[in-house]
């Protein structure tokens, strides 16, 4: 993945598994792992070419932001999918909870 | 059968209506979370079987002076048999079909999000392998599973002292060991089933303000208490996106007070009582069999 969100452009399996040489991995294996990447929806695949290409679907970035939207609650049927440690609080009753720990420490 | 339909009717409204709101405003699930669990799970359950066997009821009542009775002479269905049995058999596959539905949406939802947080996060052993994401917002959250994760963001990471850290992550941590998600589950597709019963909501509601409870109260044993509270309240009143305030804030505040003056545990007697309260909410919906066998 890391490969292709720095490629300026979408790459083939085989400048894939260049970039990676000194991870030792076969070709086929890379191309294996691409082939699954696409099937999860995080890849898209040129086939236009006749050596099929590959390139990211969405940034980094773009990923951290869709899972930091389902952890502050904007997608409303992951509420079983994950435990929040705390929600956001009102003012009023952040004044309560300020008040609360003032009187212990 | 009469006075079966009659016993079925109170019953169901004591679960519903009389119980629920009881519960909601009583001081003691506070001070014993599990026996709250319980009981919510009684409700549930009881809910849900004397609604169908109170329509099995009225749709076996013409045949018969008993349930078995009525089934032995099904032969002899009139209308009300047919519309009673039909919306019956309907309630118990929209039940389960929901519950399925649900299930294997959480599911989906769930890999969905630990391919994107393994994708993207960088795991942090120091912090019990937790995977941190790269935002400048504060959030701390658990994706349950076989392969469950912690997720912490770098805004959290910087808000939070070290020991605020590892209370939250004790906190994760034992939604995950105790499978947490498990015991929300059936009440989720109980929320999608009924949407508008106040009942379910209550229900629904109390649920997942008692596993934090729990959860507070696991990661209480080997941190201190005063060192969630402040994470709570930092992670709590951290800018948040306009849309996401003031959810779930009362319970924040309620866990708060609960961490830095936590109140006794229930004692034996009133503990007992509770446990027995919850057996006989769970096993109410035998009396209907019961009473046209013994009147």
């Amino acid at each position: 993945m890391e490969t292709l969100w720095n490629a300026p452009a979408p790459l083939t399996g085989r400048q894939v598994a260049d970039a990676l040489d000194s991870h030792d991995l076969a070709y086929t294996t890379v191309l294996t792992v691409l082939s699954r990447l696409k099937k999860k929806g995080l890849l898209s695949r040129d086939a236009t070419a006749r050596a099929h290409t590959y390139a990211a679907v969405a940034s980094r970035e773009d990923h951290v932001a869709v899972l930091m939207q389902q952890a502050l609650g904007h997608a409303d049927d992951r509420q079983a999918a994950l435990q929040h440690f705390a929600r956001s609080v009102t003012p009023a009753e952040a004044d309560a909870l300020r008040r609360a720990l003032d009187g212990i420490t | 059968m009469l006075a079966a339909a009659g016993v079925l009717v109170a019953c169901l409204l004591l679960v519903s209506l009389v119980l629920p709101p009881a519960v909601a405003g009583a001081a003691w699930p506070a001070r014993a979370p599990v026996l709250g669990l319980l009981l919510w799970q009684a409700a549930g359950l009881a809910g849900g079987l004397l609604t169908l066997l109170l329509l099995a009821t009225i749709a076996l009542a013409p045949l018969g002076d008993t349930h078995v009775q009525g089934l032995r002479h099904l032969d002899r269905a009139g209308v009300v048999t047919w519309v009673a049995g039909a919306v019956g058999l309907l309630l118990l596959l929209r039940l389960l079909g929901v519950l399925l539905v649900s299930t294997w949406r959480t599911l989906r939802a769930r890999r969905s999000n630990r391919l994107l947080v393994d994708l993207v996060s960088e795991r942090n052993l120091l912090l019990r392998g937790a995977s941190v994401l790269d935002h400048a917002l504060p959030v701390a959250y658990c994706l349950p599973g076989l392969r469950p994760r912690l997720v912490l963001s770098r805004g959290a990471l910087s808000l939070l002292s070290y020991d605020e850290l590892r209370a939250v992550l004790a906190h994760e941590e034992a939604h995950l060991r105790h499978r947490h998600d498990l015991v929300v589950l059936p009440f989720v597709a109980l929320g999608a089933t009924f949407p508008a019963l106040p009942a379910v909501r209550t229900a629904g509601a109390e649920v997942s303000l008692l596993i934090e409870l729990l959860a507070d109260d696991r990661a209480a044993r080997h941190h201190e208490r005063t060192h969630l509270a402040r994470a709570l309240w930092k992670i709590g009143t951290a800018e948040a996106p306009s849309g996401a305030l003031g959810a779930g804030g009362e319970d924040v505040l309620l866990r708060a007070r609960r961490l830095l003056d936590p109140p006794a545990p229930l004692s034996l007697g009133p503990a007992s009582a509770l446990v027995a309260l919850a057996v006989v909410v769970a096993a109410s919906p035998l009396l209907g069999i019961a009473v046209p066998l013994l009147v």
